[in-house]
């Protein structure tokens, strides 16, 4: 168990990568006591260890069963060049645990509270690798069923996330990839609303939301949002807020100046933003 | 203006949050409150440049890493 929390806690720290994502899978499935492979476009599930574990034994002779067998099985009908192989066999594996396992745990009782705790702390990172670093590459229509194997994975593994604020931030991340903007910007205001002022990550909630109203253009509903959410602030993250005031400051003046001067630039560009954090 | 790092009489002092249950309570598995603000301002502070500089993306990315880092642990008590 200590060795599985060590893992863990190395991936939560280390950048996003195809490497990770495969450490990812695998302490998943090492702290389920499990092994899923796949081939020959089929899941083959063992049990490896003889740890608790929320899967009946009856339920690995037909793994796929528990997942959606139709959009993974369309993935498996594409014949992939060898260079391919391994980022579907990555798809659908994660898919595969993120939407058959998640019920499982959550259904059986009897399963121990630190396991079940790290086994959705697990899925939770490898959800941000395979959102982060495979998601991204998935691109194009040959790519279709493994990405759409992946996002249903996501939605479906949000469901059954303990925490309302991480279910409701899988499900903005979801809805931002499907290119839904105006739901994912609704579950980042819920995220934050189910964040206690308290809470370690509220300022890193606060501060997700408002880059999603800054990446899209929302400079006043930006501005509003560290508004209404300064009086829950706590007085040593004051002054980072006043940072992020001054960011969108900075960004609504060269918005107008912009639109004053439409033959010189045509958006204000928070690409050209210097970062003057701090001020006030 | 000065880099955003709090005051030392202010600098870590959420002794009083719960720590994580990461691994249930073996104090070996727990992260401290201090290890979990240092490391979530300076995620923060990277993504904020990030996104000032029109990389977006890798400013999300780098505030959900920030996120898993800070939360609590799951646990059933909460569930909904």
């Amino acid at each position: 168990m200590k060795t599985l929390v060590e893992k863990y806690r190395k991936l939560l720290v280390e950048e996003e990568s195809i490497s990770g994502l495969d450490r990812s899978i695998a302490l998943v499935e090492s702290v389920v006591g499990l092994q899923v492979r796949w081939e020959n476009g089929r899941f083959r599930g063992r049990r490896v260890s003889t740890d608790p574990s929320p899967i009946p034994d009856g339920l690995l002779a037909n793994p796929e069963d528990l997942a959606f067998p139709e959009l993974l099985r369309a993935s498996a009908r594409k014949r992939r060049k060898e260079e391919d192989a391994g980022s579907q066999a990555r798809a659908v594996r994660t898919a595969f645990l993120l939407t058959a396992l998640p019920p499982l745990a959550e259904a059986d009782e009897s399963y121990p509270a630190d396991r079940y705790s790290l086994f959705f702390d697990s899925c939770l990172v490898l959800f941000h690798q395979a959102y982060f670093a495979l998601l991204p590459q998935l691109h194009g229509r040959r790519w279709e069923h493994e990405r759409q194997a992946l996002l249903e994975s996501f939605r479906r593994f949000a469901e059954h996330l303990p925490h309302a604020s991480d279910r409701y931030n899988v499900l903005a991340l979801y809805h931002d990839a499907c290119q839904d903007h105006d739901r994912a910007g609704q579950f980042f205001r819920e995220t934050l609303r189910a964040t206690h002022s308290d809470a370690h990550e509220f300022m890193t909630t606060l501060q997700t939301y408002w880059g999603y109203l800054i990446e899209h253009q929302l400079l006043q509903e930006a501005f509003e949002l560290l508004l209404d959410t300064y009086p829950r602030v706590a007085r040593q993250d004051l002054e980072e807020v006043h940072g992020l005031m001054a960011s969108t400051f900075e960004l609504q003046r060269r918005h107008y100046e912009a639109r004053l001067r439409p033959g010189r630039a045509s958006r204000s560009g928070i690409g050209t933003l210097q970062p003057r954090t701090g001020e006030t | 203006m000065a880099e955003l790092v709090p005051p030392p009489e202010l600098a870590g002092n959420r002794t009083s949050m719960p720590r994580t249950t990461l691994g249930g309570d073996d104090p070996d598995h727990q992260i401290s409150p201090e290890e979990k603000d240092r490391l979530e301002r300076e995620l923060r502070e990277k993504a904020r440049k990030l996104l000032a500089a029109g990389k977006a993306k890798e400013s999300k990315k780098l505030m959900n890493r920030a996120r898993n880092i800070s939360r609590r642990a799951s646990g059933r008590a909460d569930h909904h």
